[in-house]
């Protein structure tokens, strides 16, 4: 056996080393408590191709639904999402933020497009079927209604406005409310991005 | 001293039809609109102080729009973002009301034209008292 010379000293310094080890971030956002795969979106993009979220495996990605003729929540949270993208610099070639149309009647390919770009060109902007960008709402809990309005081009929608966070691997990480503070997202982002070289 | 005085009221009064952003009372403060493409949406925030008597405001008017209105976004039971066309804001005297993003905010519609960062528009929100109250809006990227 062998004879520990300051038995208390020894004691205490593993104690002091147990507890200095790395501790578990702590996501500013909700995070999920069992992350899974994030659900995959059947959609096409503004080229009119088919979305496939398994093609931004290695990169963050950000989802978020909302829709073009929306004035406050949808430009506040983009813009929100493109100041963070800046901040992350070489790192954003590796973050991309998918906005999902809750309002595919409106929102055509063309005019996604055009709206996405005033914030950042590398936003990737999602549209399909009524019963397709059901089903994508539905996988992540995102619920929207079209409010009535007399006239009938001018109606808004209401819509759960949460961010979505997928991580490099794949996994659904955290959601963040409409009006997370943008160094807590961009603190999360960071995270995420650590082991990416 | 007769002159100096008409001198220095003419110089107040220029100062203060000028300054654009206290007009009967309503005080203005940080106004910003955030940019947007010609015929798209877009919302304009501000501070608002009323220092004059209680009031209530009841709409706003921007020509670069279509349409301007004011709302509340708020989140509803089932935690979606919905907006509340507001008729009325009461404006009692001494009310501070902050229109800010996901608040109070004036909703400009179908603009007429692309709204850049750097340029300014005007706003004019309607009051029960103290009438018509306009303000310039910086377009700002927040």
């Amino acid at each position: 056996m062998v004879k520990v010379r300051f038995p208390l000293l020894a004691v205490l310094v593993i104690v002091n080393l147990y507890g200095c080890r790395a501790q578990p971030y702590v996501w500013h956002g909700s995070p999920y408590a069992d992350p899974a795969p994030a659900p995959g979106l059947s959609l096409s993009d503004t080229a009119g191709e088919p979305f496939e979220l398994s093609s931004l495996r290695g990169s963050l990605v950000l989802i978020y639904f909302g829709y073009t003729y929306c004035p406050d929540v949808c430009p506040a949270t983009l813009g929100d999402v493109a100041r963070a993208m800046e901040q992350l610099g070489a790192q954003a070639q590796h973050a991309r933020l998918v906005f999902v149309t809750v309002d595919p009647d409106r929102d055509s390919p063309p005019v996604l497009r055009r709206y996405l770009d005033a914030f950042d060109g590398s936003f990737i902007g999602l549209t399909g079927t009524a019963g397709d960008l059901e089903a994508a709402r539905r996988a992540y809990g995102v619920l929207a209604e079209q409010e009535p309005h007399q006239d009938g081009e001018a109606y808004l929608v209401s819509h759960t406005a949460r961010l979505f966070l997928i991580d490099p691997d794949g996994l659904l990480k955290a959601s963040y409310p409409f009006g997370t503070p943008r160094d807590e997202l961009l603190a999360d982002m960071r995270h995420a991005l650590e082991d990416v070289p | 001293m007769m002159r100096r005085l008409v001198t220095l009221a003419a110089a107040a009064a220029i100062l203060l039809c000028g300054c654009g952003l206290f007009e009967q009372g309503i005080e203005i403060d940080d106004p910003w609109v955030r940019p947007a493409l010609a015929g798209s949406n877009t919302a304009a925030y501000f501070r608002l102080v009323n220092r004059g008597a209680d009031d209530r405001l009841l709409g706003a008017v921007a020509l670069v729009a279509s349409e301007a209105a004011i709302h509340r976004t708020f989140m509803d039971a089932q935690g979606m973002m919905q907006m509340a066309e507001q008729e009325v804001v009461e404006a009692p005297a001494g009310a501070e009301l902050v229109f800010e993003p996901g608040g109070l905010h004036v909703m400009l519609l179908n603009l007429s034209r692309d709204l850049l960062v750097n340029e300014r528009i005007s706003i004019t929100l309607v009051f029960e008292k103290a009438g018509e109250v306009s303000f310039d809006v910086p377009v700002e990227s927040r």
